[in-house]
């Protein structure tokens, strides 16, 4: 709902002055184009386009892109700007992913288990990549997750089961992405 | 920045090569078959349209059964239209050296056109010499062998060809424009010189009349009542039409250009229902891909791409390849195929040379609305894919597949059943596409294949239709039987007017003829007169003489006269002397008075030539005391003679005197003594004379010398003459004035007189009886003796004509002038024409014409009379009129067996009840375009023929629709061939002639036909291919995961492409109960501008072809997808899938 992508049944959506509820498709879709980044569990990246190429996919949505050469240094990717998804790991894959979704400097980046399909060291060079973005880049991030260590990186934690929200708390430890552990 | 998702097209291209190059050779092959076509046939059509102007195409034409006068022909023309004389003769053709087996040709022979429907000539030139002739160019050059220089021969005469043209009116040849199909293989135009037209046997010639309008932009209405009046002003003047036909309906002016706008119809519709076809390829196609690529989509839509940025990336390949398909396909098309294209048409139909006329519409219809349908459907298709949201694309919930593949499926069913059925579902999609691909490539297959099928059962059944192995269309009606002086009588009467030369050359005399006619009594004379030549020459050569005619009349009834004057004619001499004499009447009178006395005409005669005599005579008679004493002493002879005596012995008197008074004178006495005793006699005579006689004697004495000198020589007349001189004084006073005349004659009628006297006692009759003629007749009987030798010799003949034919003269003179020219005229003409003519003007106007051919008892006996006729009936569709042959047929027929006509109950033909509003128990209205009448028509049967689409009734009811007499009838069928008199049969049909239908069909359809067929083998291919491609494509992971749980290639086949060869094969056997149905609805749009019904046929085998084609077709694309199941990798199953 915070992405755009579904509607609220009830109450408000409030992304900074915006109130999504309120906002017609299109709207939303400027919305998204300009707020928004997606990370997505499976990394969705187009088959047929390099690393570089489906990074340039959403720098081509935004009027003030992240630089990219620096931006494929920072994901670790500028060796791998030429290759086609196939020729990289499932991490690489997702990294590009993060960069697809970094390149537009987004508000706010929205990360659906970005790491659900990833293994334990990749899920922390993605976890700490994400914790640099932020840092560097300045962008809300927020991340679904179903892995319970990941909360200890976040600012603020909100807990939802069964579609309930159950917790609402301010993270005053917050641990580096390299020391948390599962 | 430049979009990056551009960056795909040439990856995406080089993938799916096999995809793309399917769509864009399929895109190229429409658009460039059907451009060529729709240039040539567009080009063909402009040509044809300036056609009327450049070769003066007629607006109409009509032909007389006979050929009609210049008062119809006027009468025509007063009503605003132009006439030209277009005659021609159909004439048996042989193809000469060129021969290739081809039978029965017929060529119709025109003289050369010059001023309507002129010739195209494609090679050489126009007939002049003769034996020239030019022949139309598809039958020369396209279904025969023939150059020019050729020799070919035409009514049994040979000719060189010199000329290879094209008429305007016969662009297809028909030589029936009642006929479906035209003919150029048994049937061609020829022009010729006007000798070598006449040169030809001109029995069959048809009387045919091309009109132009005055006024050309007359619109369709005037047109039409314009025509009607023409008909009725023929009809009017007893011209019967036999055939009227304006260019709008004419198949030989019209059918290429309805042909060639037709097939762009056909052909435009074609490539749209190609391109739309592809177009849902393309749907297919791309929808298959957004579905591959369904997350990726909701990932970008979620990062904001716009739903249109989508599309729009999608749609680009499929616009490209529409693009430059199209493109090039028109450039290919425009370029390489428009010639061949032509000949498509060129190879049917007389068109004048062929050039390209450039048309922008060629471009928009077979590039432009192609490429708008593909990109427009795509277009919607992709619109409808996209409908989704972010969510559902992330989620995958665009697909049908998972829909469909989730139905329940029957339980019972295999594994592999199962298994296929939900490669069935899950690509529903796809093969239903491919089902439609499968049919419209059926479609075009089958409609290529069975066109021939249709034609041929077509002709076949046509030929079911001639009922009779030989049927007649006459005329006019034409009666078998006859007497032996009807035959002669209409033969006479063909004669007349077959031989047209001779009877335009006699026309004069044949009106003369006519006009005589009425006058029996004088043609009867005529007649009687007519054999005896030089009795009829004479009576001409005296004609004119009307002075001599009169006086021959007058004397004719005096046949003694005339007889005399026979008999004396010839005696010039003396009916010279005649003639002088008879002027001099009283001369005449005295000859006439003197001839009977012979004695003193021979008298005369005698003393004729004494003229001296004469005189002398003459004059002493006028001194009648002279004569009177002359005469007196006369009678004294011994006196006279003793008187003169003594004239000439003075001596001795004057001695004997003196003696007589005394003297002794002895000179005296021996004077007396000398004389003898009958000398003293005398003396002593002389001495006693009287007084009176002494008077006498002194008279004598004293007359003049010249009386003297008459007196001698009166009195020295021998004594013949004397009598005569006698005779002559004993006469009359009025016989002496007679003789005063003549002999007052000059020599010259003295000459005539003698002349005339010594005729013999007949002739002197004769003569006596010509000089008791009046003074008329005498003018006449002058008046013909100066005629000359011939005229006499005429005369002659004339009077020796007996009683009757002396009162058929008299007949023939008294006529008048204008009579006399007629009969001069009729008197020059050949006997046998007048023979003919006058036994023609026998002929009963209101009796049916007797055939002068014989046919025998059996045969005639065999016949059977029918009528035919036309009416047009409205089709069910398309709103134009179908002409309908109407038959009035013998109920019972013998023919016609299956045709229980009755009164009031007509039968239709099957074909009628489709093609048109008529349907059985109905009532239908059909139209006589001849009468501009509707009859109302009920249709009680209908025949089980779908070709037929004539209407049979009785004769009798036929008779009453057209108005006829009772009797009336127009046509024969019969089981053998019949003699016939060819000036009166309309056309002479066989059932082999419908034959010839299929052969033209064949020839002239055949290139369309396979280039149908072969359109239809490369849609198979490249439909199949891509549709079965996609299933393979998007089951790859399917496949790696069967592969990797231990099935085999084959058995993997087994489940992926027998699935698909189900599929296929079920779509082709499927299809076809509605490829039959939507071939009927392309049939009868195809053949609804043609006159006939078409039976859908379609033999069981062309359906085996389809199927076998089809699968044929699909066997290569199987093999390939074989090969590419065999290359799916095992570890594809492997990789990261959500």
């Amino acid at each position: 709902m915070v992405g755009g992508l579904e509607p609220a049944d009830s109450g408000t959506i409030r992304v900074g002055n915006t109130d999504l509820t309120s906002l017609a498709d299109r709207e939303l879709v400027e919305y998204r184009r300009r707020e928004l980044g997606f990370v997505f569990q499976f990394y969705n990246l187009v088959g047929d386009l390099t690393v570089q190429e489906n990074i340039e996919v959403c720098e081509y949505l935004s009027d003030n892109p992240l630089p990219m050469e620096p931006l494929l240094k920072s994901l670790g990717l500028y060796e791998h700007r030429k290759k086609f998804p196939h020729q990289i790991s499932g991490g690489q894959q997702q990294r590009c992913a993060i960069g697809r979704a970094l390149v537009k400097n987004p508000g706010l980046l929205l990360c659906d288990e970005p790491t659900g399909a990833l293994d334990y060291n990749t899920s922390k060079e993605i976890l700490a990549l994400m914790e640099q973005v932020n840092r560097e880049y300045g962008c809300t991030i927020i991340i679904v997750t179903h892995n319970d260590a990941i909360k200890h990186m976040a600012h603020r934690i909100l807990r939802l089961r069964d579609g309930v929200l159950v917790e609402n708390s301010v993270n005053t430890n917050i641990l580096p992405a390299a020391m948390l552990e599962w | 920045m430049r979009n990056p998702l551009n960056k795909r097209f040439a990856r995406e291209i080089r993938s799916n090569l096999g995809k793309y190059l399917g769509m864009f050779l399929m895109m190229v092959f429409a658009a460039s078959f059907t451009s060529g076509f729709l240039l040539a046939a567009s080009s063909i059509e402009k040509i044809l349209g300036e056609m009327s102007e450049t070769y003066a195409i007629e607006d109409g034409r009509f032909a007389c059964d006979f050929e009609p006068d210049q008062k119809a022909l006027d009468a025509v023309e007063d009503l605003g239209v132009t006439l030209t004389q277009d005659y021609y003769s159909n004439v048996p053709f042989e193809l000469g050296a060129a021969d290739d087996g081809t039978q029965g040709i017929t060529a119709r022979a025109y003289p050369r056109r010059e001023s309507v429907n002129l010739p195209a000539y494609a090679e050489g030139r126009a007939p002049e010499a003769a034996n020239e002739i030019a022949l139309d160019r598809v039958f020369m050059t396209e279904n025969h062998n023939l150059s020019i220089g050729d020799t070919v021969s035409v009514d049994g005469k040979d000719f060189t060809i010199c000329g290879m043209f094209t008429y305007p009116d016969y662009q297809a040849l028909f030589a029936d424009n009642s006929g479906f199909m035209f003919d150029a293989i048994t049937f061609t135009v020829a022009e010729m010189s006007p000798e070598g037209y006449r040169s030809l046997d001109s029995g069959a010639e048809v009387y045919n009349y091309s009109y132009r309008f005055n006024d050309s932009s007359l619109d369709v209405v005037a047109r039409s009542k314009i025509e009607e009046d023409m008909l009725d002003a023929l009809s009017d003047n007893d011209a019967v039409v036999s055939n009227f036909l304006n260019a709008e309906d004419n198949q030989g002016i019209g059918y290429a250009l309805d042909d060639v706008q037709g097939d762009q119809t056909m052909w435009t519709v074609l490539l749209f229902i190609l391109v739309i076809i592809m177009a849902f390829v393309f749907v297919v196609l791309t929808g298959a891909t957004i579905e591959a690529e369904s997350s990726v989509i909701g990932t970008m839509l979620a990062s904001g791409w716009r739903k249109r940025e989508i599309i729009a990336h999608y749609m680009v390949l499929p616009t490209l390849v529409g693009l430059l398909g199209s493109s090039i396909g028109l450039a290919i098309g425009v370029n390489l195929l428009t010639d061949s294209m032509k000949g498509l048409y060129y190879h049917s139909y007389s068109i004048p040379p062929y050039h390209t006329i450039w048309d922008w519409r060629i471009v928009f219809l077979t590039a432009v609305v192609p490429f708008i349908l593909l990109v427009g459907i795509t277009f919607f298709g992709l619109v409808r894919k996209m409908r989704f949201t972010p969510l559902q694309f992330l989620r995958h919930e665009v697909s049908s597949k998972k829909r469909n593949a989730s139905l329940p499926l029957p339980d019972g069913l295999s594994y592999p059943t199962r298994f296929r059925l939900r490669v069935l579902l899950r690509n529903a999609s796809h093969f239903v596409t491919l089902f439609f691909g499968i049919m419209f490539a059926s479609l075009l297959l089958l409609f290529g294949t069975c066109m021939l099928p249709v034609v041929q059962n077509y002709a076949g059944e046509l030929v079911k239709t001639i009922a009779a192995p030989h049927q007649y269309v006459l005329k006019a009606p034409l009666e078998l039987d006859g007497t032996d002086e009807e035959r002669e009588m209409y033969a006479a009467a063909l004669r007349v007017v077959e031989d047209k030369d001779r009877y335009e050359a006699n026309k004069d005399s044949i009106d003369a003829a006519k006009r005589l006619q009425e006058n029996k009594e004088l043609m009867d004379a005529l007649d009687r007169l007519q054999d005896n030549e030089p009795l009829m020459d004479a009576l001409d050569r005296l004609q004119d003489n009307d002075e001599l005619m009169d006086a021959l009349d007058r004397l004719q009834d005096n046949d003694k006269l005339m007889d005399a004057l026979d008999r004396l004619q010839d005696n010039d001499a003396l009916m010279d002397a005649l003639d002088r004499l008879q002027d001099n009447k009283p001369l005449m009178d005295a000859l006439d008075r003197l001839q009977d006395n012979d004695a003193l005409m021979d008298a005369f005669d005698r003393l004729q030539d004494q003229q001296d005599l004469l005189d002398a005579v003459d004059r002493l008679q006028a001194n009648q005391d002279l004569l009177d004493a002359i005469e007196r002493l006369q009678d004294k002879t011994e006196l006279t003679y003793w008187l003169e005596w003594a004239q000439l012995n003075p001596a001795y008197v004057q001695a004997a005197t003196r003696v007589a008074a005394g003297s002794t004178d002895p000179s005296d006495l021996a004077y007396m003594a000398a004389l003898s005793d009958e000398e003293r006699a005398g003396l002593q005579m002389i001495a006693n004379i009287d007084a009176q006689t002494q008077a006498d004697i002194d008279l004598v004495q004293n007359a003049s010398e010249q009386s003297k000198a008459d007196m001698e020589l009166i009195q020295g007349v021998d004594s013949q003459t004397q009598a005569d001189l006698d005779l002559l004084d004993g006469l009359d006073q009025q016989s002496k004035d007679d003789i005063d005349l003549l002999q007052n004659v000059d020599d010259q009628t003295q000459a005539d007189i003698d002349l005339l006297r010594d005729v013999d006692d007949a002739t002197q009759a004769d003569i006596d009886l010509l000089r008791d003629v009046d003074d008329a007749t005498q003018a006449d009987i002058d008046l013909l003796r100066d005629v000359d030798d011939a005229t006499q010799a005429d005369i002659d003949l004339l009077r020796d004509v007996d009683d009757a034919t002396q009162a058929d003269i008299d007949l023939l003179r008294d006529v008048d002038d204008a009579t006399q020219a007629d009969i001069d005229l009729v008197r020059e003409m050949d006997d046998d024409l007048l023979d003919d003519v006058r036994l023609a003007e026998d002929i009963d106007d209101d009796a049916h014409v007797v055939n002068t051919q014989v046919n025998d008892a059996t045969t005639i006996a065999q016949t059977e009379k029918y009528a035919i006729g036309s009416l047009e009936i409205e089709r069910a569709f398309g709103g134009k009129m179908e002409e309908v042959s109407v038959y009035g047929i013998q109920p019972n027929s013998a023919y016609w067996t299956s045709m229980p006509v009755a009164d009031g109950a007509p039968i239709a033909g099957g074909g009628l009840i489709e093609k048109t509003k008529a349907s059985v128990g109905s009532e239908v209205v059909a139209h006589n375009k001849r009468e501009g009448e509707d009859y109302t028509i009920s249709i009680t049967d209908a025949t089980d023929n779908e070709a037929d689409t004539n209407l049979y009734m009785t004769l009798d009811d036929f008779n009453k629709l057209f108005d006829n007499d009772a009797d009336y009838f127009n046509a024969y069928a019969s089981s053998t061939e019949l003699a016939l008199d060819s000036r009166y049969v309309a056309q002479h049909v066989q059932p082999s002639d419908m034959l010839k239908i299929s052969d033209q069909l064949e020839s002239s359809m055949g290139k369309i036909m396979y280039m149908m067929m072969a359109m239809s083998v490369p849609i198979y291919l490249i439909l199949v291919y891509l549709l079965t491609k996609t299933v393979i494509d998007r089951s790859a992971r399917s496949i790696s995961y069967m592969k990797v749980f231990g099935y085999q290639n084959k058995e993997v086949d087994g489940l992926y492409i027998r699935p698909i060869t189900y599929w296929v094969l079920l779509s082709l056997v499927a299809s076809l109960p509605i490829i039959v149905v939507l071939l009927s609805a392309l049939l009868r749009m195809v053949f609804m501008s043609y006159a006939g019904n078409f039976p859908l046929i379609i033999p069981a085998n062309r359906y085996v072809a389809v199927v076998v084609v089809g699968m044929l077709a699909y066997a290569v694309v199987a093999f390939l997808h074989v090969r590419r199941i065999k290359k799916v990798p095992l570890e594809l199953a492997m990789k990261v899938q959500e």
